[in-house]
């Protein structure tokens, strides 16, 4: 047994560690583009809008921690694809620490960086996958994950780790001191850690974060603990992006990235994320008697999180050239930069196709143009702060650099017990009040020059005569603002959430059943801290309260066949309260939610055949989930419209079906195997209404459009994947392993606008734009493989040294699409105008660990 | 456990480590020196007009003009122009975007990369880009504008000025129908007389922001650019605050 343990513990250290996915850019907020008549910039965002980075979502690193064969492998090889388990978002799966549930109230999902950097204390998991009983909370249909932190469940351990990579982050370096329980009943653990990369593996990447962690607990008697946790992970990181493929192909680079320009001969990223939200918990742990376990926490979040980008106002961005004469966005992929766009213009399409190749100021963001033009931009703001008479001359910024915030504050209240009512049966239950609110709002990161930033809402500026308009607070208007200044929205989410569970578990000898329910209250409301002139009576203020009661129930049962073979069968059914970033029409500028408003419902079954002999253990699993009412919201400027909408559909269902195969093999006592595979269909399940709101003035410009999109693939993920690895553990505790891995069925993320009679009106089936505007792109399938090696060393009985590299993608495959969006706006009759953005899977990634623990 | 020493040298070691990995992400990005936009030949505007001897002139040495901006196309009445004059002649900027320069703005044109042209009878600076070809040297330069009679508006002389036209009034059919048909975004000529039947065109664009304001039915003062379209003369109007006809009629 002893000689499983020093492998056991490396392998787990090598997937453990090695848990970073790759970034991987999302269809994020775009800066939009001109109309072809009116030169109009115009942002573009979407419900991912700004958070962060999709990365930091993706809960592969957490599924790691599984001793399900599918699942661990899933996180482990199949997270850089962006494959989700059963197509499902993170918003399904609850993640806990110290069983206090932290999905982002705002959105529901699970943002792990987080905790990012703090492996060597996250890495002791409770995993529930899919409707399985978790005994902190009823979950989601995606499972439950709980991270456990508690002071004394970490054994005396003293960790120092060293690693060196070339995917996020190219150094790490971890700390981690754990005394576990002393016979003084103190309980101790300490964490640090620093990532850092002068620039990853995409161009213009930079990551600079550290993280710090400490749990304590004091065992006051045999009944009564209480314990401290309190982590954060502070980080700077620079954004990658994503372009139509013919930026790809003019510069040659499959991860080229248009957010980064060089400034006196440095990178700089326009992109860049800041976040810092810590934790501090306390807890009472309280065993009244053995077989009943009482666990109660206050645990509260707070502190900020950021997202810069560009902004610009009159923009003249051009180009240094005798010959290009074009003007207006400073972004370097806007899609009038492009050589395709001037298909009657041969000789700019040469122009342009030669700078792409060759030129770094062309292709990528200029940002001594921006300098240069807002030292030269001499403006005089009259009546500054409504003041008659106090005119301000200056230099206006035309180009600055805005940081969008989000800043989340969180109070946790939540009691979970679990009861042992005899050796058969389980009792769990608990109750969870979160009072969080979401501060939104932007600031100036960087006038790039100039003395101020003139705070007006252009296109207000424009479509309005009347000045007034275009104010954003009418309680403080007409103002110059400079770094650090809020500006242009401000808005608080307040979200509640009271729910309790309860659930029972029987463990017989030849059956396993479990029921739990779920009952809960979520009430919202927006909080405008800005009076806009478009909406005066709508958006300063406590707005009106949305008020939601949910319940859920689930319940399974599992049939031990022999010791060996199990039959195990679940199903589900709940609704869920809408969350707040989806529920709002404009939240940014008004107090409106979607008409309608409801609860979502969710059911899910499924059924699994499971073997577990000493030579093979292995799952085979059929599920069936159907979400129904979702809302869907983008803001973005449309084509046929001619304006800036709000583009809002409701009644939105999705199914999901498919199978899970997850097959471990003990070959021989040093040889071991895998394989796993997983297939579903993830379809949009009805034809959901669409109704377009004017952004400006509330407008309603379509209403009870019809969204054809019955039957289109979910998009923007992998449906197939499949991974077969073979294993080596030497019995003088060195290992190593190579693992292939299989992906198909990768949908685009479609465009819904484009799946109405509106889009197609004026075009007849045989016209070829008919089949470009509701074909569906399906990338094509690729196999990738890996490998990995370990070794360990013992030194003086009780020092322990491993080391550990593992390559990803050793083929270097750069050409992989592993996934890809339409853009929001199009052109009927030009489907190709508006190209879909797509990425790549990042080509040979290594990441090699030193470790050194005793 | 390491012995003392053992430990100390141990997390020495690991705190030299993280401050090593501690410095090498940049962070403040300092100002870039501006670069400077040098003046070479200063001309005047009639000097730059004078030019145009019937094809384009394209600039391609350090040449600069001095003048001051009249009309700019924050209210959408133009799109992507200006109109600057000096004391000896005025001109059309066309612009390579929106915005960028505004009435009242004392700026120095420097006119390399531009093109000097005309455009059905009206001559225009052409490829003018705010960031690269203006200097701004003063702001709220209001220009005072030339009276004149309508029969006293001349094709070379008042091309591109800011005039101020008394004693006319819009044609009595037109009284009361928008300036510009807004609703539609299309451009709509009205039509100005004077008390001697001198008529002068009035060109608003339905992108305006006034474009739904009623041409109002009394005599009186406009202010407006002089424009040219093929022979016809025509007045841009600024700001319907310039527009004050609300005095008894022709002949009343």
């Amino acid at each position: 047994m002893k000689k499983y343990l020093f492998p056991a513990i490396s392998l787990l250290l090598v997937i453990s560690l090695n848990a970073y996915p790759q970034v991987s850019p999302e269809a994020d907020t775009e800066a939009d583009t001109l109309d072809i008549d009116r030169d109009i910039p115009i942002l573009t965002f979407s419900i991912d809008d700004v958070e962060g980075d999709a990365e930091s979502h993706d809960i592969s690193s957490l599924l790691q921690g599984s001793r399900d064969i599918y699942v661990n492998t899933a996180g482990f090889n199949f997270g850089s694809a962006r494959y989700r388990i059963r197509g499902y978002d993170s918003e399904n799966t609850t993640v806990m620490i110290n069983s206090i549930p932290v999905n982002d109230p705002e959105t529901g999902r699970a943002f792990y960086s987080v905790w990012g950097g703090l492996n060597d204390v996250t890495r002791q998991t409770e995993p529930v996958n899919g409707l399985g009983p978790s005994r902190q909370t009823f979950g989601g249909v995606g499972g439950a994950t709980n991270i456990v932190t508690r002071a004394s469940d970490f054994g005396p351990n003293t960790r120092t780790t060293y690693s060196n990579a070339n995917r996020t982050y190219n150094h790490r370096m971890m700390f981690t001191h754990s005394t576990g329980m002393q016979d003084n009943g103190w309980a101790f653990t300490i964490s640090g850690s620093r990532r850092s990369a002068e620039e990853a593996y995409a161009p213009g990447t930079f990551y600079d974060a550290w993280g710090y962690f400490l749990s304590t607990e004091r065992q006051i008697n045999s009944q009564h603990s209480v314990g401290l946790i309190a982590f954060g992970a502070p980080s700077r990181t620079g954004r990658p992006g994503v372009a139509v493929q013919e930026a790809y192909d003019l510069t040659g680079d499959n991860y080229y990235n248009p957010n980064w320009g060089y400034q006196d001969g440095e990178k700089r990223n326009s992109r860049v994320n800041n976040y810092h939200t810590p934790w501090v918990m306390l807890s009472h742990y309280w065993t009244p008697g053995s077989g009943t376990e009482i666990s109660t926490t206050a645990a509260y979040s707070f502190g900020r999180g950021g997202s810069t980008a560009l902004n610009w106002y009159d923009s003249h961005k051009s180009f240094d050239h005798p010959d290009y004469n074009l003007a207006g966005d400073p972004r370097p992929d806007y899609y009038r930069w492009l050589p395709s766009w001037h298909s009657s213009d041969p000789q700019m399409r040469e122009l342009l196709t030669d700078l792409w190749k060759n030129d770094d100021s062309f292709r990528q963001i200029d940002w001594h143009w921006f300098y240069d033009a807002n030292q030269r931009n001499l403006f005089t703001v009259r009546n500054v702060d409504g003041v008659e008479g106090n005119d301000i001359t200056g230099l206006r910024s035309k180009y600055i650099v805005e940081d969008r915030r989000n800043d989340r504050t969180q109070l946790v209240f939540n009691s979970t017990i679990e009861h042992i009512v005899d050796p058969t049966h389980v009792i769990s239950g608990g109750l969870n009040v979160s009072l969080s609110q979401t501060h939104q709002y932007k600031t100036i990161d960087d006038l790039l020059g100039g003395d101020w930033f003139y705070d007006i809402d252009q296109f207000a500026e424009r479509d309005f005569d009347d000045p007034m308009m275009a104010q954003p607070d009418l309680n403080n208007p007409n103002r110059i603002v400079r770094e650090g200044d809020v500006f242009g929205y401000d808005f608080t989410g307040n979200i509640n959430e009271y729910s309790i569970f309860g659930q029972s578990e029987w463990i017989l000898p030849s059956w396993d059943f479990y029921i739990a329910g779920e009952l809960s209250q979520t009430t919202f409301w927006r909080t405008g801290n800005m009076k806009n002139a478009r909406f005066p009576d709508n958006s300063y203020g406590d707005g009106e309260k949305h008020s939601f009661t949910n319940f859920g129930l689930k319940g399974g049962a599992t049939w031990k066949i022999t010791g060996r073979h199990y039959l195990d069968g679940s199903a589900a059914y709940m609704t869920r309260a809408p969350y707040f970033r989806n529920a709002y029409i404009s939240s940014r500028v008004r107090d409106d939610v979607i008409e309608g408003l409801e609860s979502e419902s969710i059911m899910s079954g499924d059924i699994s055949y499971i073997v577990r002999t000493p030579f093979i253990k292995s799952r085979l699993t059929l599920f069936y989930t159907e979400f129904r009412d979702q809302t869907w919201a983008r803001s973005f400027y449309h084509d046929e419209l001619r304006t800036f909408v709000n583009y809002i559909m409701t009644g939105v269902d999705t199914r999901h079906t498919g199978a899970e195969l997850g097959i471990d093999l003990a070959l021989t006592p040093v040889l071991s195997a895998y394989i796993v595979a997983g297939t579903g269909d993830y379809i949009y399940n009805s034809r959901p209404e669409v109704t377009i709101a004017r952004d400006n003035d509330s407008e309603i410009m379509a209403e009870g459009r019809t969204v054809y999109l019955q039957d289109y693939k979910i998009g923007g993920m992998t449906h197939t994947a499949g991974s077969v690895g073979l294993r080596y553990d030497s019995p003088n505790y060195w290992f190593v392993g190579v693992n292939t891995n299989y992906f198909d069925d990768i949908y685009i993320d479609i465009n819904p606008d484009r799946r109405t009679e509106e889009a197609l009106e004026g075009l007849v089936v045989s016209d070829p734009q008919w089949q470009q505007l509701l074909d569906q792109e399906k990338l094509g399938n690729n196999f990738t493989f890996d490998a990995y090696i370990g070794w360990s060393w013992r030194i003086q009985y009780q020092y322990f040294l491993q080391l550990n590299l593992s390559v990803s993608n050793i083929t270097n495959k750069k050409d992989f699409r592993i996934g890809g969006f339409e853009q929001l706006r199009y052109d009927s009759q030009q489907p190709d105008q508006f190209a879909s953005k797509y990425f790549y899977l990042y080509g040979r990634t290594y990441f090699a660990n030193i470790v050194f623990r005793f | 456990m390491i012995p003392a020493t053992g430990k100390i040298l141990y997390i020495t070691a690991l705190i030299a480590g993280i401050l090593l990995l501690q410095s090498c992400v940049h962070d403040d990005f300092g100002e870039p020196e501006a670069s400077e936009i040098p003046v070479g030949e200063v001309i005047s505007i009639a000097e730059l007009r004078s030019m145009h001897q019937g094809s384009q002139v394209y600039f391609d040495r350090d040449v600069s003009v001095y003048a001051t901006v009249t009309m700019d196309d924050k209210n959408g009445n133009i799109y992507r122009s200006a109109f600057v004059e000096d004391e000896t002649a005025a001109i059309n900027l066309r612009m390579m975007a929106p915005g960028g320069v505004y009435q009242g703005d004392s700026i120095r044109i420097y006119l390399k990369g531009t093109t000097l042209g005309t455009y059905q009878g009206m001559m225009q600076l052409d490829n003018v880009n705010a960031d690269k070809n203006i200097i701004k040297l003063a702001t709220q330069r209001e220009v005072e504008p030339l009276s004149l009679g309508i029969n006293q508006l001349d094709h070379q002389t008042h091309q591109g000025r800011l005039v101020r036209l008394e004693n006319v009034q819009f044609l009595s059919s037109e009284v009361g129908e928008p300036l510009a048909d807004s609703e539609n975004l299309q451009t709509i000529n009205r039509t100005l007389e004077d008390c001697s039947g001198n008529t002068l065109i009035v060109r608003t664009s339905g992108y305006s922001n006034f474009a739904d304001q009623p041409a109002p039915g009394g005599n009186g003062t406009i202010v407006g650019i002089i424009a040219q379209y093929q022979q016809d003369l025509q007045l841009y109007i600024r700001n319907m605050n310039e527009v004050v006809l609300d005095g008894p009629r022709c002949g009343k």
